[in-house]
């Protein structure tokens, strides 16, 4: 290899008070490529997520980031490489959407001007379709409102870090769970983009379709360990998804395109479970 | 932090112009303008005939009535004003020891305002000094002499009477009684000093100063009477006090029915009303003691 | 006024006017508060005459007594409370912003009982300490302010490690502890209580309802390097703390040292409390009104709010000590009597006369 992988991971391991929740994880990101990490409740998806971005200590193994250990690197600079959309987030104070997503703008890239960061800012309540929310304040916007506004914020953190760090790398954690559909798809399509302007996209998704329509690589964890991997074909298949989910639905196929689809069907999860 | 400096400087010079004033007439003549703060101090004063003269007293002197009608207040001894008490222009301070805070009497000091305290032991000697000290203070010590004299003599004659008390009753001074929880007078307290004089054994003696009692420890002092507080006229009725059931009502002083509410300040304040109080205490309960 | 400008932020640039208005307009009232507690109190004294004092002009020894009022009594006090004022106010935004939690105060967690236990413990058994040790005389004056500084650090110390497992501090256990450690505090000051005598006995009424008389240049001069100091950081704090606003991981993720940042904000907040509890004794809601007041102003954006605050704490402070110097002249109201009195109509007034946080 020629150089370091923008993200990697080696043998990771984290347990708390002996009880393993991620166990022997060998992960790798490069720019260009959106990963989907999908897998039933307690698969230890958002731990394998908090561990990549830092906000966990592995209990064994490391994570790098272009070579270097990410304990090592200073906070500052960790935020200019990757930025984490995070599952809800509540205001006890009424900051209003704009300065919400500001603050994603504060501290970092501080080499930019007032007007440069003034168009990040609007370009990114624009992208996330939250300028007309822009003065609301945020505790009074609804679930899937804040939700965009924390992506909107995720954007600015990007945009900002761009101008120190050319690859990045995005987490993701079910960042579609509160959407309505089309602003699903319009979040997704932002995080295909952002992967064609050099950032590695790391997403928890629980809904298989939309996995299957975005994912470069589906990532499949249960208990602690990453059981499969590949591409949304190679990887959507009965057997795995009943193993698995423990759901027996046949996985189905959108024709032309060959992109596998699930179709939830009633009363048939019992009979598989156990 | 330059503001400080340069004004510590000034006010150098300033305390040094105020020195030079206040020290030429002021002490020549007798004092113009007194702050009487404390109950005693200005009863004193006023009988002394000083009272035209107090500039201002404290929320303790309550007596006499017309004092405490026509003089501004300058509040609770312990939190005074320096800026409150320099603008009624007292050229004497007169106060109760534990005036306070010290930064305030020292402001005033500061302002050349002559700043005087005043013991207060809860004895006998304690008022005859006090009013010797107040009136060498006012400069009227003639009135001192006289006033001291009249005092003393009921302190010798209240002694005398006093001698005939064969067996000491035991008295329970109550401070307040809120929620059937009483504070008493213990030990070192002024209570303790009135109960003293008007030939009584505090019942309390097991506590020091004023505290809450338990219930258990009022039956166990068995009062042979209960002294109140009727200060404004908020005495409690006597069925109240030794209702049944309550820790009060089981002492023997609920059996004899022995209730006395008295004037907070002529009680426990150590003035020249003193030896009349602890008189009238000690008839109320020897009603059978030799008379002069 | 403020229903208009609440909204308003720097995104857009009549947001950033707003702003500025708002700031101007405190820096005017913190004038004016000045003024007026320089100008006002029992003495009478012309306002001409209190300039010319002020600069200097008036040397005339028949005025010696009003420049003495003016410098010596007047101005600490308005120093002292200024000083007092705007680090209750800015500790009490900088606990909101780390517990996210509007309802956090210093009074809350406990910091202000641990310097009272620490003042009553020093009232009470200092004399006989003192005599115990041979030393002579009574306690020197800043013996108490130190202690309760002292009992302050020391109650949020053991906060901060009652809290901390494993390198990080657990904001909820923290609370927690804070009450806990609050009612034991107020327990030994009601075993002190017992042990006191009259004298002590007043003493410890007094002290926890605060006060600014007395205030002299040593009672400015004690504080004051410790209070200054906390309020020349807090502009740096206003980043940190909008990011911790969203979560502790979400500040970790957007660049904040984020243990760091909690041990820092709780030691500025031990040295603020500590010290203005020490020099004025325990003062409530300014800690809690402050801040919520300019939230409905300029905000929650801790940039504007904390500068803010320094300067409407001060300026509110220094009002309700002229207030409590005048309503009962030549006597004296405390000033903690005075903020509870003012303070809490308004808060109750201001959460009727604005719609619900969720209500749009």
């Amino acid at each position: 290899m020629a150089e370091p992988a923008l993200l990697r991971a080696r043998d990771l391991a984290y347990a708390v008070s002996g009880r393993s929740l991620v166990e022997g994880i060998a992960f790798a990101a490069e720019p260009g490529t959106v990963q989907i990490v999908v897998g039933p409740n307690g698969a230890g998806k958002s731990t394998l997520l908090r561990l990549l971005s830092g906000e966990l200590r592995p209990s064994r193994g490391t994570v790098t980031y272009e070579g270097e250990t990410l304990a090592e690197i200073p906070p500052w600079r960790l935020a200019a490489i990757r930025a984490v959309m995070p599952q809800a987030v509540r205001l006890a104070f009424p900051f209003t959407a704009a300065e919400v997503a500001r603050i994603g703008l504060d501290g970092i890239g501080s080499g930019l001007d007032r007007r440069a960061r003034d168009a990040i800012l609007a370009e990114s309540l624009g992208r996330a379709d939250v300028t007309h929310l822009a003065d609301r304040a945020y505790p009074t916007l609804s679930g899937g409102e804040q939700a965009r506004v924390q992506f909107a914020r995720v954007l600015c953190q990007l945009a900002a870090g761009r101008s120190v760090a050319e690859r990045q790398v995005l987490f993701l954690d079910e960042p579609t769970a509160s959407l309505d559909l089309r602003h699903q798809t319009a979040l997704l399509d932002a995080a295909v983009s952002l992967a064609g302007r050099g950032a590695a996209v790391v997403a928890i998704l629980h809904d298989l379709n939309l996995a299957a329509a975005y994912g470069d690589v589906l990532l499949v964890m249960e208990g602690g360990r990453i059981v499969a991997r590949g591409s949304p074909e190679a990887v959507m298949q009965d057997d795995l998804v009943a193993r698995v989910f423990g759901v027996p639905w046949r996985v189905g196929e959108v024709p032309r395109s060959r992109q596998p689809f699930l179709l939830p069907q009633r009363g048939v999860a019992a009979k598989s479970q156990d | 932090m330059s503001r400080p400096h340069t004004s510590l400087s000034r006010r150098a010079v300033l305390v040094g112009a105020i020195g030079l004033l206040a020290s030429g007439p002021a002490r020549a003549t007798a004092v113009a303008r007194i702050a009487s703060l404390g109950g005693a101090v200005t009863e004193i004063l006023w009988r002394l005939g000083a009272g035209p003269r107090i500039a201002v007293v404290d929320t303790t002197s309550i007596y006499p009535a017309e004092i405490l009608r026509e003089k501004p207040n300058a509040g609770y001894l312990r939190a005074l004003s320096a800026e409150g008490l320099l603008s009624v222009g007292p050229d004497l301070v007169i106060a109760t020891e534990g005036a306070g805070p010290p930064a305030v009497l020292a402001q005033l000091r500061e302002a050349g305002i002559r700043v005087e305290l005043i013991a207060e032991p809860p004895t006998a000697e304690g008022v005859l000094d006090k009013i010797t000290a107040v009136g060498r203070l006012a400069g009227l010590e003639t009135e001192a002499a006289e006033l001291h004299r009249a005092v003393a003599a009921g302190f010798a004659g209240l002694g005398r009477q006093r001698a005939a008390v064969k067996r000491p009753a035991r008295a329970l001074v109550v401070l307040s009684l809120a929620n059937g929880r009483a504070m008493v007078g213990g030990r070192e307290s002024t209570a303790d000093g009135i109960l003293t004089l008007a030939g009584l054994r505090n019942a309390a003696d097991g506590l020091s100063g004023f505290k809450p009692i338990s219930d258990e420890a009022i039956v166990a002092a068995a009062p042979d009477t209960v002294i109140m507080m009727a200060n404004e006229g908020h005495a409690q009725p006597i069925e109240a006090v030794f209702a049944p059931g309550t820790a009060l009502g089981q002492t023997p002083a609920a059996a004899r029915r022995s209730l006395m509410a008295m004037d907070g300040l002529a009680l426990l304040g150590f003035g020249p009303r003193t030896p009349e109080t602890a008189e009238a205490l000690m008839r109320a309960v020897y009603p059978d003691l030799p008379r002069e | 006024m403020r229903r208009v400008s609440r909204r308003r932020t720097g995104f857009h640039l009549g947001g950033a006017q707003t702003g500025f208005a708002i700031f101007a307009g405190l820096v005017l009232l913190t004038g004016l508060a000045i003024l007026l507690s320089l100008g006002l109190g029992a003495v009478r004294i012309p306002p001409g005459r209190v300039l010319g004092i002020l600069v200097g002009a008036s040397d005339d020894p028949a005025l010696a007594r009003d420049a003495l009022v003016i410098l010596n009594i007047r101005l600490p006090r308005t120093l002292l409370g200024l000083l007092v004022g705007a680090s209750l106010a800015v500790s009490g935004a900088l606990m909101q912003g780390l517990f996210r939690n509007p309802l956090a105060d210093p009074t809350l967690v406990g910091i202000s009982a641990g310097s009272g236990l620490a003042a009553a413990t020093v009232i009470v058994l200092g004399d006989r300490l003192r005599a115990a040790a041979g030393l002579p005389g009574p306690m020197p004056y800043p013996v108490l302010p130190v202690a309760a500084f002292l009992g302050g650090l020391a109650t949020t110390v053991c906060l901060y490690r009652i809290a901390t497992r494993a390198g990080r501090t657990s904001m909820a256990t923290m609370l927690l502890a804070g009450i806990a450690l609050a009612a034991l505090a107020g327990a030994f000051t009601g075993l002190l209580v017992y042990a006191s005598d009259d004298r002590q006995l007043r003493d410890l009424t007094f002290w926890p309802l605060g006060s600014l008389p007395g205030a002299t240049w040593t009672k400015v001069a004690v504080p004051a390097p410790a209070i200054l100091p906390v309020l020349a950081l807090v502009p740096f704090l206003g980043r940190g703390l909008n990011a911790l606003v969203l979560g502790e991981a979400e500040a970790f993720h957007l660049g904040i040292a984020v243990e760091r940042l909690k041990r820092l904000v709780i030691l500025l907040v031990a040295v603020a409390v500590g010290t203005g509890v020490a020099a004025a004794g325990v003062i409530g809601f300014v800690g809690l009104v402050v801040p919520h007041i300019l939230r409905l102003g300029i905000g929650p954006e801790h940039r504007r709010l904390l500068p803010a605050c320094a300067l409407l704490g001060g300026a509110l402070l220094v009002l309700a000590d002229v207030v409590a110097r005048l309503v009962a002249a030549p006597a004296e109201l405390p000033i903690g009597l005075v903020t509870a009195l003012v303070g809490a109509p308004v808060f109750l007034w201001l959460l009727l006369g604005r719609p619900t946080l969720s209500d749009g």
